[in-house]
């Protein structure tokens, strides 16, 4: 289990609780996933599910109440749960950076945007900030922005897709080796949302770097994503490359979710999964899903299905496909 | 279905159910905040006393023994006694009814003003929420003390009408947080919706914005009610409010002005009296705030 | 052709602005002459990004903001015209459900009250009895169960809120049902379960819809007819399939390429849009559109095309049409 299954980022067995009045959520419960170098992997799953939570455990950005209380999150060769605060440090914003669904907010409200970038250029380059305007305003116009003007205006000027601009002008100004979009499409519309992943797809082909992209969006994931990880309940549920995760989807969960989206010239009738997410203070016992699954067995209720690998990139977490529920078949 | 909804109990314990969770949580936020427990602890103290008061003292608070006067603390007498001969630690356990009286029947008064006022400006807006508002800012003008002085001199000093001054100058804070919290109340979908079902006004007004109002008010309440007590023994105290010998704090440390030299007693105690319980409501509305506190809730 | 229960017709709601006494009146044109009629039975889409005036666009036909001209005809009644009184029965006939399903519903109020309290207002001397029936059946309808009427909102999962927000809704006995947005803030797999709900309740009940959305797929799965509003003006209307099978105006067109698709076997071309959406309170000239049109000309931004109907019942509003 502890191999290496990718040359960038393995994350395994990672347990998060956070400590609330109602109790201990339970919100990640043993997450597996990793990446290459250069590769795109979706995060999709729905509210609760513990995407975001995951972006920020692997950046070890985990806050009062929460804690992280076991697992690896190993980044090339370094363990990032194990490395001193300043050694975090140097990664966070270096090698690894973020960009946010709401980019307004993300933003220092009080400096304009052109300081904004350079200060985060000077951190990385390790210069002054006013040694940097230069690079800033490359940078804007690297994502497509009018650096003249966009330079001195602040983040309430700006438009949602503006902003998410900047965000990623200063996210990938250090040409992190990974860049974890939190939905950052999501407060967008449509057509502002189809230019920014056009972008961002620009540059990261360009640049080479690899994208953790989160989203609750099946469509946004399909089109930019080239492996996908379906999370439910704190759980990865199916790891898999887009294109056998759409054509064969093992975890009855996503079957689920396939069958639920809308989508335009589709014909069959929606169908939903039944029941709603469960709490996580008090999560079901054995397979999170087992209470809404239509193919739930016996076992699903007392086990917790393990993650193994069903074909070549393809890896399920559900008793249909382990060794003891084929037994129970 | 979630947990919850699988059950089927119906009735009063079903009904009661998010008030038991909010509870909970309540207590859970309390226990962390010491400061509040050591409020509560005091005011819980204060409603003992001003309900047990003629058992926790053998004396009376009004009958007058010249050969005891002016003793300074014994056993007997822990706080001394005042220059009547009457023992002040009677006198301030009797006077805590009365200023438990004030506090209520004061805060009672003003918040029905102030959440009136307040609701009504804030709900309907325009013209109406300028002159209420005008109002109110001629009321805040005025420094509090000053203000009441005024009214009580001019009601005529005795404690009805005190209570009267000090409802009418302290419920200007009320109507203020009311408006504010009528003013983003009815701009929430939930009221919007109601509106799309044809409700009138006063429906709105009552029914819907209102309830949403109370509870920032009551925070409010409790913070002011040690501003209460403290107008009510500077009115005691400057001669328009209680008057001798009522037991009241105010009028009891003026009464000892003139013995402050070398019967310090006699007006130390039930300034300390009014410290205490003032601090107390202070301490346990300051809790209540935090745990109120949006940020902490949920 | 089916009859019409509702016809709008030049609807318009202009803001003011003012940000001081000095400063010039600015005026925000949110929805600016939009005509359109409602088929008796059908749900008529409304589409738009932010800043399109769909909103208050569903908003303004109910009255609930007031519109500065034009003119909402339900059987031949212009409901502006009323006065209160004899509108009160059309409140009740149209209904909106919100996009909030967390803050759409009395967070203090039991579900009951909050089902049972337009059926107070509208019928008169209603008794208890026959209010929890009613109730009762409603949230049968919407898939909820009895005891839950006495329950608190924030005992709800966002989906059961919304179908709460819809028996709200239905317990009237409307004809005219708005839905604004009404699934956007709810995860998928309850978003097909709440969309099967409407689409089973309107059959059930003989209803019509106005359903406002920025999501297309929705629009596909629900809607009979769709409009397509763009800083505040309709640009395309039409049946649903004439409009998504081949869009005429390129702004439709831009909406339809944008969406994304689940599907990574399906490979096309994306249109990329110019710009960002401008703001409706200086709208461009001429086309509106014309700012991110990537087939405009000269023409479009010196004069406002006139909308045209290129088939039966399918209407655009540009120059150069692409069919």
């Amino acid at each position: 289990m502890m191999d290496k299954r990718g040359n960038l980022l393995n994350v395994s067995d990672l347990h998060v609780v956070f400590y609330t009045y109602r109790g201990v959520i339970k919100a990640l419960n043993g997450v597996e996933l990793w990446m290459n170098k250069g590769e795109r992997l979706g995060i999709v799953g729905e509210t609760g599910c513990g995407k975001s939570v995951t972006s920020r455990a692997v950046m070890n950005l985990i806050e009062e109440p929460g804690k992280i209380i076991s697992g690896s999150v190993v980044f090339e060769d370094r363990d990032i749960l194990k490395l001193k605060e300043d050694e975090v440090r140097k990664i966070r914003g270096n090698e690894i950076s973020m960009i946010f669904q709401e980019p307004k907010s993300s933003l220092n409200p009080v400096m304009n945007v052109g300081f904004q970038i350079a200060e985060v250029l000077g951190k990385v380059n390790n210069k002054s900030i006013k040694s940097q305007y230069k690079a800033a305003a490359e940078m804007l116009e690297f994502v497509g922005l009018d650096s003249e003007r966009v330079m001195s205006m602040y983040p309430h000027e700006l438009s949602g897709g503006m902003a998410q601009r900047v965000m990623i002008a200063m996210g990938l100004a250090p040409n992190p080796k990974l860049l974890i979009a939190d939905e950052p499409t999501s407060a967008l519309d449509v057509t502002i949302q189809a230019q920014i992943l056009e972008l961002l797809d620009d540059l990261v082909e360009k640049m080479g770097n690899a994208v953790m992209l989160i989203s609750h969006d099946m469509g946004v994931v399909a089109e930019f994503c080239n492996k996908i990880l379906v999370m439910y309940a704190g759980n990865s549920a199916e790891y898999a490359s887009t294109e056998k995760l759409f054509k064969k989807p093992m975890h009855p969960y996503t079957t689920g979710l396939l069958k639920a989206v809308p989508q335009i010239g589709r014909t069959d009738e929606l169908k939903a999964i039944t029941g709603t997410v469960p709490d996580l203070v008090d999560p079901p016992s054995g397979c999170r899903f087992h209470k809404r699954c239509p193919q739930t067995m016996e076992i699903c209720k007392k086990e917790r299905p393990p993650f193994i690998q069903v074909e070549e990139d393809h890896y399920v977490a559900c008793h249909l496909y382990s060794q003891k529920g084929g037994e129970n078949k | 279905m979630s947990k919850s909804t699988a059950k089927t109990k119906t009735g009063w314990v079903q009904l009661m159910r998010p008030y038991f969770e909010d509870m909970k949580h309540t207590m859970y936020l309390w226990r962390r905040n010491k400061l509040a427990i050591v409020g509560t602890i005091i005011i819980g103290a204060f409603l003992f006393i001003a309900i047990f008061a003629p058992l926790l003292t053998p004396y009376q608070p009004d009958v007058q023994n010249l050969s005891n006067k002016l003793l300074p603390p014994s056993s007997e007498h822990p706080f001394g006694t005042d220059q009547f001969g009457r023992d002040i630690l009677c006198r301030i356990l009797y006077g805590s009814r009365i200023a438990i009286q004030i506090v209520l029947i004061v805060t009672v008064i003003s918040s029905l003003i102030g959440i009136s006022v307040g609701v009504t400006a804030g709900y309907f807006g325009g013209i109406v929420d300028e002159i209420l508002m005008r109002i109110t800012d001629m009321f805040l003008a005025f420094p509090r003390l000053v203000l009441a002085m005024a009214f009580a001199a001019m009601l005529g000093p005795n404690l009805a009408n005190m209570i009267i001054a000090i409802s009418l100058v302290n419920w200007t804070p009320y109507a203020r947080i009311s408006r504010a919290e009528a003013l983003r109340v009815k701009g929430q979908p939930y009221i919007e919706s109601i509106r799309s079902m044809g409700a009138s006004n006063f429906r709105i007004m009552f029914s819907h914005v209102l309830p949403m109002t109370i509870s920032p008010v009551l925070v409010q309440l409790t913070l002011r009610m040690g501003t209460i007590i403290i107008t009510a023994a500077g009115l005691g105290f400057l001669g328009l409010g209680a008057q001798p010998p009522s037991p009241e704090w105010g009028v009891m440390v003026s009464d000892g002005r003139s013995y402050l030299i070398d019967q310090w007693w006699v007006s130390t105690f039930p300034g300390l009296a009014i410290a205490i319980v003032v601090l107390g409501f202070n301490l346990l509305g300051d809790g209540i705030r935090d745990m109120m506190d949006p940020r902490l809730r949920r | 052709m089916s009859e019409n229960l509702l016809e709008i017709k030049n609807l318009e709601k202009h803001f003011k602005l003012k940000k001081s006494i000095f400063s010039k009146v600015r005026v925000v044109r949110a929805v600016d002459d939009v005509t359109f009629s409602i088929p008796k039975n059908s749900t008529y889409a409304v589409v738009g990004e932010s800043g399109s005036g769909k909103t208050t666009l569903g908003r303004t036909l109910l009255k609930l903001i007031e519109p500065t001209g034009g003119e909402v005809i339900i059987r031949g009644v212009n409901i502006f015209e009323l006065n209160n009184k004899d509108f009160m029965e059309f409140r009740r006939r149209m209904q909106i459900v919100f996009q909030d399903p967390y803050n759409s519903l009395h967070p203090r109020k039991l579900v009951k009250t909050i089902i049972g309290e337009g059926m107070k207002i509208h019928f008169k001397g209603i008794g208890e009895e026959e209010i929890r029936n009613r109730i009762k059946t409603v949230l049968e309808q919407v898939g909820l169960r009895e005891e839950h009427m006495f329950r608190y909102p924030h005992e709800f999962s966002g989906g059961q809120r919304q179908r709460i927000a819809f028996a709200r809704a239905i317990v009237l006995n409307p004809e005219f049902i708005v839905l604004d947005e009404p699934t956007s803030a709810l995860d998928v797999s309850v978003q097909a379960m709440v969309l099967k709900m409407l689409k089973e309740t309107k059959r059930d009940e003989n209803l019509t819809y106005l359903f406002i959305t920025h999501d297309l797929s929705v629009v596909d799965y629900l809607a009979d007819y769709v409009a397509v509003l763009y800083l505040g003006q309709i640009v395309e209307k039409g049946k649903k399939a004439d409009v998504f099978t081949s869009p005429a105006h390129p702004y439709t067109e831009l909406l339809l390429s944008s969406n994304p698709i689940p599907d990574p076997f399906l490979k096309r071309d994306k249109i990329i849009a110019k710009g960002e959406i401008p703001s409706p309170i200086n709208p461009p000239s001429g086309c509106r559109f014309h700012t991110r049109c990537r087939y405009a000309q000269e023409k479009c931004k010196l004069e406002e095309p006139i909308e045209r109907e290129i088939r039966e019942g399918h209407l655009v509003k540009c120059h150069f049409p692409l069919i």
